[in-house]
């Protein structure tokens, strides 16, 4: 008898084998004969029935021609995957961005936990055609769906939302990915399942979201990339603050960071804090003494306190002039 | 949703990538402009109007890299050559202008 | 592989099929300098014949903003490239234009899908060609109108502006529908011969209970105008309307009536007609027919990509404000004359240019009565005389369709201002 947690299952969409299986053979030596058992499937006069005709037609060509062999051996290679989903979809991805794996957890009351994941790839026909960068993709995307199983992990699928408002949601989320991919990368070059090559490509793109890091930027990298066993709210906490994760001292303004008077995360600090009008400088330090032009500001601030001085000192010049309130402090 | 941000990679998507054209190219978009609204039978006014309005993409891109007079001068150039006529349709004997 | 005539290449060429030549063919001119993209054809194509499930990406009629955009997607630049590949450096043109209608382009010295197909695997293989993706068919007209910004950038396009996108450079709209080619790449291609060419009208057409969805005339046409649908798994395109061709549309009388795109143009840039053949698949001379009359005599409407080697039958006027290299490796040598001769339209032109759209009825035959001179000025530095003329329009039939008459216009003042003269 066939043990509960030995396979998952795995259910294709039609059109995915259809495709997959035409493409295949639109060059193989079994055209002829494929085109033939084919050709008169289209004599069935029934709709649906012809339907059904062509789907089973192509579901048995699909395993004969080898297709399912990298998905499902990506999929069988991963222990935690069986026991704990119920079934793996396999669908046509409308383009080559849209390809990956998604885990999904239906509501429906009733069902055992196993019985409510389904673990969905979403996979373009001609990607089949490649089947060494599939095995490497499919090994990279199911990491990501272990990863969510597993309990040590911890995973969440929602992550906390940032202080700083939705700028900033997208910031962590940002983060959170090239994080995780570091980890998931370095576990597949520790299996040789991925070239070293793969370290430049994270480590580049760890350099680019956490830009901060400057000359420590491999050393902090490797913690995540070389090391196995990370947890979700590990991750988190990093993307949230990677300066206090790491004890790199407040220093000057860094892409992504907040503004020290709006509070406001931003990319557009105002080049040369010191180098802005005394006026400017010194109504900033009245309303927040403890704010050094090195701290660095936004411009929208830094347009705010110009547009004041502006203000001010023009209306200062109108005959008859009444001292107007300022505008607000940000 | 399929609609992303182009793929800067992709040599084929020309987003973001401006094309080499002759410097009088916009000029003579102005001018088939002009010419075929006029022989259409638009006035001055009327295609002035489709110059200045930004929904017309092309037109009004040349408004706005040639600036007002010389548009008006293609205009006036225009309606100079081609001003004086008019289309007369007769079908079945009904009579339409274009 | 037989050896055919083919005049837009001014030379013999390797097709699969014996040369055979319907009566009449189908043929269209486009005028690119008065499309405004509104899509009105391409809606009145889709309401007409693709609205149906398993339908949805197809689009027998389009308008595509050149050179940003292509239906599928980068169709153009696939197919010239694979023939560059084939051909490196000698896809050229030699010889020059002149009033030769078996070659009026001059020659051309490169390969066409047909002869370039040696490069391929398998063997079997009989026209350069590619099959486009999902993605590329799905959605027509992306990016289109996305703004110009530095390029590989990504989210900073007008950093400072809060303007609508546009593109800061030239561009301009091509309309497609199938060519109804005289050497058809699908035809070709199809190995259960199962598209053929209509011999009475030249339309083609794919026999859907022969088609076994092989797929093989979408990877050929080299304007991708043959769509795979996916429910039936039958191809299918363009089919030039053609109830109305045969006069069976109850609003033609009986009488040859345009496409559903053609009549529903609002841009009036559209006119299609039926050429008669001669029996070398060169175009009968036809004087009086306005189709022979702008691609024979005036030359303003040139094939689309002709070096393809499939002989289209749809012609274009070429955008006059467009660098004159990317309009050759469109439309071919014909390009500077093209356009000298509809910047400064002579007497002839002027009227065979008023047919367009003022009936739905196919012209056959037009006539020019020539009248007085209105005036003289001149325009752009060269002397423009505009007379007193009128273009009549025949159908099939012989009968008057319509005519247009060029008039001063008649300016009466109004009544409050009578006696100020």
């Amino acid at each position: 008898m066939e043990r509960e947690n030995d396979r998952l299952p795995v259910r294709y969409e039609p059109r995915f084998i259809e495709e997959a299986v035409f493409l295949a053979l639109r060059e193989g030596p079994d055209a002829r004969l494929f085109y033939r058992q084919r050709n008169a499937l289209y004599e069935v006069s029934d709709p649906d029935e012809r339907e059904r005709a062509f789907q089973s037609f192509h579901q048995a060509w699909f395993p004969r021609l080898g297709l399912a062999d990298q998905i499902e051996k990506a999929i069988n290679e991963q222990p935690l995957l069986a026991p704990a989903v119920g079934l793996c979809l396999v669908i046509c991805a409308p383009a080559r961005r849209e390809e990956g794996a998604d885990l999904l957890v239906s509501p429906e009351e009733g069902l055992s936990p196993k019985e409510r994941r389904t673990v969905r790839i979403l996979l373009r026909p001609e990607s089949l055609r490649d089947p060494l960068a599939l095995l490497t993709f499919l090994r990279h995307e199911l990491l990501h769906i272990t990863d969510m199983l597993d309990p040590h992990f911890g995973y969440e699928p929602v992550l906390p939302v940032a202080e700083a408002g939705p700028p900033h949601d997208r910031l962590v989320r940002d983060r959170y990915r090239v994080l995780w991919d570091a980890t998931i990368d370095g576990r597949m070059v520790r299996c040789g399942w991925a070239p070293e090559s793969i370290r430049i490509q994270r480590l580049n793109d760890f350099g680019h979201t956490f830009p901060m890091f400057e000359e420590k930027t491999g050393q902090v990298f490797g913690r995540f990339f070389d090391q196995e066993l990370h947890k979700h709210a590990e991750l988190v906490a990093f993307a949230q603050d990677p300066r206090a994760a790491v004890r790199v001292s407040r220093e000057a303004p860094h892409p992504g960071g907040r503004c020290p008077l709006c509070a406001f995360p931003t990319y557009s600090f105002k080049p040369e804090p010191e180098s802005l009008p005394a006026e400017v400088i010194a109504q900033i330090t009245r309303d927040f003494p403890q704010w050094h032009p090195a701290d660095g500001l936004c411009l929208q601030c830094a347009d705010l306190y110009m547009a004041r001085i502006q203000t001010g000192t023009a209306h200062s010049g109108f005959p008859n002039a009444v001292d107007l309130p300022m505008p607000p402090a940000p | 949703m399929p609609y992303k941000d182009p793929d800067p990679n992709d040599p084929d998507v020309l987003v973001g990538v401006a094309l080499p054209a002759h410097a009088e190219a916009i000029r003579e978009m102005a001018y088939v402009f002009a010419e075929e609204f006029i022989r259409l039978g638009y006035d001055g006014k009327h295609l002035l109007g489709l110059f200045k309005n930004p929904f017309y993409a092309a037109a009004h891109g040349a408004y706005r890299a040639l600036g007002e007079e010389a548009i008006e001068s293609i205009i006036e150039e225009c309606i100079d050559a081609w001003g004086g006529v008019r289309f007369v349709t007769r079908e079945g004997g009904r009579e339409t202008e274009p | 592989m037989s050896t055919v005539y083919n005049w837009h290449l001014g030379r013999k060429m390797k097709y699969p099929y014996q040369a055979a030549y319907p009566k009449r063919q189908f043929a269209f001119v486009f005028n690119i300098n008065r499309c405004i993209a509104c899509q009105t054809c391409t809606m009145a194509c889709k309401s007409t014949w693709t609205f149906s499930k398993g339908q949805e990406h197809m689009w027998w009629a389009n308008v595509e903003t050149k050179p940003y955009g292509g239906y599928p997607q980068f169709w153009d630049m696939k197919i010239l490239r694979l023939l560059d590949k084939a051909n490196q450096g000698k896809q050229d043109w030699s010889g020059r234009v002149s009033d030769d209608p078996k070659r009026p382009y001059g020659q051309f010295d490169g390969k066409t899908i047909f002869e370039a197909e040696r490069m391929l695997t398998p063997s079997s293989t009989r026209v350069l060609g590619y099959l486009p993706t999902d993605e590329e068919w799905n959605f027509p007209n992306i990016y289109e109108d996305n703004p110009v910004g530095p390029p590989g950038k990504r989210f900073q396009y007008h950093k400072t502006g809060v303007k609508l996108p546009e593109h800061k450079t030239w561009f301009f709209y091509l309309a497609r529908i199938c060519n109804h080619c005289t050497y058809p790449g699908c035809l070709a291609a199809c190995p259960r011969k199962a598209i053929y060419k209509r011999p009475e009208d030249g339309i083609v057409l794919v026999d859907q209970k022969r088609c076994r969805g092989y797929r093989k005339c979408v990877e050929a046409c080299p304007y991708k105008k043959v769509m795979y649908r996916g429910n039936t798994r039958i191809s299918e395109k363009c089919v030039a309307c053609y109830p109305r061709i045969e006069g069976k549309d109850p609003e033609s009388g009986g009488q040859p009536m345009e496409t559903r795109c053609m009549a529903a143009c609002i841009g009036q840039m559209r006119l299609q007609g039926l050429v008669k053949m001669n029996g070398d698949g060169t175009w009968a001379e036809d004087r009086y027919n306005p189709l022979y009359y702008l691609v024979h005599v005036a030359k303003v409407a040139l094939p689309l990509y002709p070096q393809f080697g499939t002989e289209p039958n749809g012609y274009y006027i070429p955008p006059r404000w467009v660098p004159r290299e990317y309009l050759r490796q469109m439309f071919g040598p014909g390009v500077d004359e093209a356009i000298e001769r509809y910047a400064y339209p002579d007497r002839e032109l002027l009227a065979v240019l008023q047919l367009f759209r003022r009936s739905h009825l196919i012209i056959f035959r037009y006539e020019v009565k020539e009248g007085p001179k209105i005036y003289e000025t001149t325009h752009r530095g060269r002397k423009l005389t505009v007379y007193n003329d009128t273009a009549i329009a025949y159908g099939q039939n012989g009968k008057e369709i319509f005519r247009t008459t060029v008039e001063e216009p008649i300016y009466v003042r109004p009544a409050k201002h009578a006696n100020t003269i």
